[in-house]
């Protein structure tokens, strides 16, 4: 392993990292994750049954956590700003006719320009979705907690309460992808590397969602794929990754 | 235009007569910026990801509990922006964050970062303006762009290497995706904090720092400065190895640096005859940077950093900043070693604090803790009552109240 990536947070420079360091964890957690092998997804679940009385039932959508990147020879993830747009693009239209076919009842979160108090503090929630997550993958799927054998009683807390208030929904809906594509160097170091018997990893499609109760702040659903294929960029496939996320969400 | 050219011909004529060789007048070559007012990348380049990234991040910074809400400072440190570049200063953005250490950064995007143990160190506008000159510079120069091309190209180096250790891993029976914990999104980020800015790059935001600072009325004399005194900060802390600045281990040859902006400096004045340059605005600095002082110490105090620490208070007190509350920090900085001889130390500046204005109540009851460990009941009680007279709503009212109580009755 390279000697940079385990360098400490310790480290701040008159760079630009350090206000990124707490993002680190997840594409590691992610990696250990992946294997070889085609697309899976697997999920947990703590309820079967969204709607227990009949009143009408509201999943808002939060802001989607995805970045799609260029993966270079040397290794380097390359964000793209373009494919990225595109991808929310592709996976709103697919949550929207997903919506419609469940029925109801997506909606959607837009963060309104001007940041107020409720504003901030769902920004927050949003970044402990993403810490909580990567919890849950690491001891869920790699270092199981004795703890937690066989329980999954994860939560971001009760002060989700505000985007209920805020949206007047049941549970919130949080989507986190990693999406990359080998560039054509990736590709010949891969080639190259398989005529040493060795392999290199190309890119692959890496993500997990979760829905949370709003009024109890707990993950009430998780799931996390692995998708060596898949694209993001244009529709048809995007609605396959989309179903693949959303595989076994309770009705 | 007209001096210059005189004293360059005299420079050439005393140098030809002087010596052999190469006769020149070094005037300061001007940098120009890479990118326009309100420059934003094609969305198809490696630049858009880059921005996209911090966009992100900017978004935490927004949120991030690490950051010193003050609107007025912020405002403040924009109108320096906007003094180092009218045209630029409105999309940079500034977030101060709580970080007791020397540092400011800047990010691809515009965001600016400007820690408090930067502003600590700072004794007025103008060394303000030198370091936030520099990380425009950065920006100006698009240094994070260059940074991470010279990385991907670096990388693909690395991969060649690293084929011969996954071999090796897979000899052992382990899998080699695992080698592959540390390649993700993490990556980009770790690389670009880690490697950050080169050494050139360093060199150039340092001229384009100055070039800007030539742009305002502020004292170009102060930019080294700084550089100076964070040497001489260094120096004072050479026994505590563990406590190496960030700045330091980061920023390379210190020495050299100071000398380069001496000579620009000298540049620079030689051009204009440095007329109209001597502002330093240390009233204006404090007037803002001030309301924090206290905070800031005793984040810098809690660092347990001795030497370190007793340079910047000295500074502080060379600069007649606050009195009152640098001489009851620098109180509790004896107190807390404790070494022989700090205890009378520390109640020297106490008392020396006491004289002053702003002296925290705080003064009074480290005070009365020393007299008390001294074994002088009487001034001990005096000092602690004190304290709970300037501040009756002390959290620890309860504790010093048993305390003057046990003091009270006779002695024991």
């Amino acid at each position: 392993m390279d000697s940079f990536t385990r360098t400490g947070g310790t480290v701040r420079i008159s760079g630009s990292g350090n206000i990124l360091y707490a993002a680190r964890l997840s594409g590691l957690l992610i990696i250990i994750l992946l294997a070889t092998g085609c697309a899976t997804t697997k999920s947990f679940s703590s309820i079967s049954n969204l709607r227990p009385t009949d009143k009408e039932l509201k999943i808002v959508l939060m802001p989607l956590d995805v970045q799609l990147s260029i993966l270079t020879a040397g290794g380097t993830l390359e964000p793209q700003a373009q494919w990225t747009r595109d991808a929310k693009r592709n996976m709103v239209d697919a949550l929207d006719e997903i919506g419609k076919e469940r029925s109801n009842d997506f909606i959607v979160y837009k963060e309104p320009e001007q940041l107020d108090a409720s504003a901030r503090k769902i920004l927050e929630i949003e970044r402990l979705h993403r810490a909580v997550g990567q919890a849950i993958l690491f001891h869920k799927y790699v270092v199981p907690l004795p703890t937690k054998k066989n329980a999954f009683d994860w939560t971001l807390g009760p002060e989700v309460s505000v985007l209920r208030k805020k949206t007047h929904a049941d549970y919130a809906l949080f989507i986190h992808v990693q999406d990359s594509y080998s560039s054509a160097g990736r590709i010949f170091m891969q080639v190259l590397a398989a005529g040493l018997g060795m392999g290199i990893r190309g890119g692959r499609q890496a993500g997990f969602t979760s829905l949370v109760d709003l009024t109890t702040g707990n993950i009430v659903w998780f799931n996390y794929i692995n998708n060596p294929a898949g694209d993001l960029r244009t529709p048809e496939p995007a609605m396959k990754t989309v179903k693949l996320l959303l595989k076994g969400l309770p009705e | 235009m007209f001096s210059q050219t005189v004293k360059c011909t005299v420079l050439v004529l005393l140098v030809a007569f002087a010596a052999a060789g190469p006769a020149y007048c070094k005037t300061f070559e001007r940098l120009q910026p890479e990118i326009t007012p309100n420059y934003q990348p094609d969305i198809s380049g490696t630049e858009a990801g880059l921005w996209m990234v911090f966009n992100k991040a900017e978004e935490s910074l927004k949120t991030s509990p690490n950051r010193l809400k003050d609107p007025e400072l912020d405002h403040y440190l924009k109108t320096v922006i906007c003094k180092l570049s009218e045209k630029f200063c409105p999309e940079i953005r500034v977030y101060v964050m709580r970080m007791p250490y020397f540092n400011a950064n800047m990010a691809p995007n515009g965001v600016m970062q400007v820690w408090t143990g930067l502003l600590l160190r700072v004794n007025n506008e103008a060394q303000l303006a030198t370091v936030l000159g520099h990380e425009m510079g950065h920006y100006l120069r698009r240094h994070s762009l260059k940074s991470f091309e010279d990385l991907k190209h670096k990388s693909v180096l690395y991969t060649f290497l690293s084929l011969g250790i996954e071999g090796a891993l897979a000899a052992g029976g382990i899998n080699p995706d695992l080698g592959y914990a540390a390649m993700d999104m993490n990556r980009v980020l770790t690389y670009a904090s880690l490697f950050a800015f080169s050494r050139n790059q360093e060199r150039e935001a340092d001229k384009y720092g100055i070039q800007l600072l030539n742009n305002t009325q502020l004292s170009l004399e102060q930019a080294p400065v700084i550089w100076g005194n964070l040497i001489a900060e260094e120096k004072s802390a050479q026994h505590e190895k563990k406590h190496r600045s960030i700045f330091f281990a980061t920023h390379p040859a210190p020495k050299e640096r100071l000398a380069n902006l001496k000579e620009y400096v000298q540049e620079l004045s030689e051009e204009d005859g440095s007329s109209g340059h001597d502002n330093l605005n240390a009233g204006k600095y404090w007037k803002y940077v001030g309301p924090h002082l206290p905070m800031l110490l005793e984040d810098e105090i809690n660092l347990n950093q001795f030497g370190r620490t007793l340079y910047v208070l000295r500074n502080l007190l060379d600069n007649n900043i606050e009195p009152g509350i640098v001489r009851y920090y620098m109180g509790e900085l004896y107190r807390r070693r404790n070494k022989k001889g700090d205890i009378q130390l520390a109640i020297q500046n106490y008392l020396q604090a006491i004289d002053n204005n702003n002296c925290p109540a705080e003064a009074h009851r480290s005070l009365g803790l020393l007299y008390y460990k001294n074994g002088d009941r009487a001034s001990a009680r005096k000092e602690f009552q004190k304290y709970l007279d300037h501040k009756p709503d002390a959290s620890d009212h309860e504790m010093i109240q048993f305390y003057i109580s046990s003091l009270s009755g006779d002695s024991k």
